[in-house]
């Protein structure tokens, strides 16, 4: 049959096909001459755009919170509970538990994995500025020092992969000095520690970082080469009592990668 | 319209889902804030049992996350593509169940919001349903009906026939008739 002859009757079909009415065999058949028929196909098309907007007029009806809820649960978002404000520190309970922070490959996995490319973008840029764009020195046991130089680099993002925080590694004048990339606000009461994470072995606390994320932290005796990747808990003041593990929450991690 | 710090408008959803297509968890918490009430509203239409309208609700939301990255502006509205979701999540969640079960009690009321148009209500949707709500408004109670059963709950002529309590042959001309006032009212080749 040549539907072309009744232009009427191609609408129709396509207009019951969108509808939802044309069924059976018949259905089927349409959809065979319009897998060949680019007329019809455009008619199928327009009326999928007049009638789709039908589903856009029911009343709207609040959902109970129980269906966020599940959503959250059922796509591993529970640290953007606080959402709608992105770059911020949400002090959620720690879905990782004492047990996972131990887990070396759970790190290992998490740094390496999923911040990685991020980070080696962020790094290739950094590169490029830092020689020029060294942030002014402040501490006043490096000020006598002739010129900072950056060894290594670590962005670190949040679990929604935003980067929050640039470390910036001066393996000479053994500082850390942390730039804030986003807004980083910190629960009432609670401090950021920074943390070291070895290709294998323990995460090593490596000190306390400012509650602006703005400044500068001392490294001490620690090398960079040590590490594979950076992360920063939530921990009440003075840190986690054990050197070894994070007892708050691990909220932004990054791989830690030499800038030369 | 008053100047809501997020708006309910294409644009500011076309931005959202292009940030949760990259994964962007809040992103999904402030567009399921904007869209959720609309989309369980539909929902509800379809199903007419909370429980149902509430998992289908979620399983649309998962295939947000899921799918937002094939979401293409220059075919659809944001809210009509999250719409078309929800009825498909709606109505393979029809054939699952039992349809004998279904209960019709609000067959006979309006499946589309009509009367006055609120204009508030009526800034949260795209602008090609707000020019199929006011040419839905043209049709006969009895077409607008038979047509949005139709669609709406993906239900055969015989099946909207019998909630009708009208004969098939005036169902299918009715919506025939719906059909072709439609298309004259939003026009198009």
């Amino acid at each position: 049959m040549n539907l072309h002859r009744y232009p009427h009757l191609v609408d129709l079909l396509a207009a019951e096909y969108v509808l939802g009415t044309l069924r059976g065999s018949a259905r089927r058949r349409f959809e065979r001459y319009a897998d060949h028929d680019a007329t019809i196909r455009k008619a199928v098309e327009q009326w999928q755009r007049r009638i789709s907007p039908m589903a856009e007029l029911a009343e709207p009806r609040m959902p109970p919170a129980a269906v966020w809820e599940a959503i959250e649960r059922r796509l591993g978002l529970t640290a953007t509970r606080e959402a709608a404000r992105p770059r911020t520190v949400v002090e959620t309970p720690a879905r990782p538990s004492r047990s996972i922070f131990e887990n070396l490959a759970f790190w290992r996995g998490w740094a390496l994995g999923v911040t990685g490319l991020a980070a080696v973008a962020v790094v290739v840029a950094v590169r490029s500025l830092l020689p020029s764009a060294t942030p002014p020195v402040t501490a006043p046991t490096v000020a006598q020092q002739p010129e900072t130089a950056v060894s290594h680099v670590a962005v670190l993002n949040n679990k929604d992969a935003h980067p929050v925080m640039l470390v910036a590694w001066d393996e000479a004048h053994s500082t850390m000095s942390v730039h804030p990339l986003g807004k980083v606000e910190l629960p009432a009461g609670r401090a950021m520690e920074l943390w070291g994470i070895p290709a294998s072995g323990h995460p090593v606390s490596l000190g306390m970082l400012p509650d602006s994320a703005n400044g500068k932290v001392t490294a001490g005796q620690q090398k960079p080469e040590n590490y594979a990747a950076l992360a920063v808990s939530i921990e009440a003041p003075g840190g986690s009592p054990d050197h070894n593990a994070p007892s708050g929450p691990v909220v932004f991690t990054g791989k830690l990668l030499p800038v030369s | 319209m008053t100047a809501n710090p997020r708006e309910l408008t294409p644009e500011t959803l076309a931005e959202l889902l292009e940030r949760v297509a990259k994964q962007d968890g809040a992103a999904l918490r402030e567009l399921y804030d904007l869209a959720a009430p609309k989309l369980f509203g539909l929902a509800l239409r379809i199903l007419s049992r909370h429980e149902w309208a509430e998992e289908v609700l979620q399983d649309s939301f998962v295939n947000i996350w899921r799918f937002a990255g094939d979401y293409r502006r220059a075919l659809s509205a944001p809210m009509t593509w999250m719409s078309a979701i929800v009825r498909n999540r709606a109505l393979d969640h029809l054939r699952r169940v039992n349809t004998q079960e279904t209960e019709w009690s609000d067959a006979l009321d309006d499946l589309v919001a009509t009367g006055d148009p609120d204009p508030e209500a009526l800034s949260a949707v795209s602008l090609q349903a707000r020019l199929l709500a006011g040419c839905m408004q043209q049709l006969e109670p009895a077409q607008r009906q038979a047509v949005a059963l139709a669609y709406l709950r993906d239900q055969s002529h015989s099946e909207i026939a019998e909630v009708l309590s009208v004969p098939l042959g005036t169902i299918k001309s009715w919506i025939r008739r719906g059909l072709a006032k439609l298309k004259t009212c939003l026009g198009g080749e």
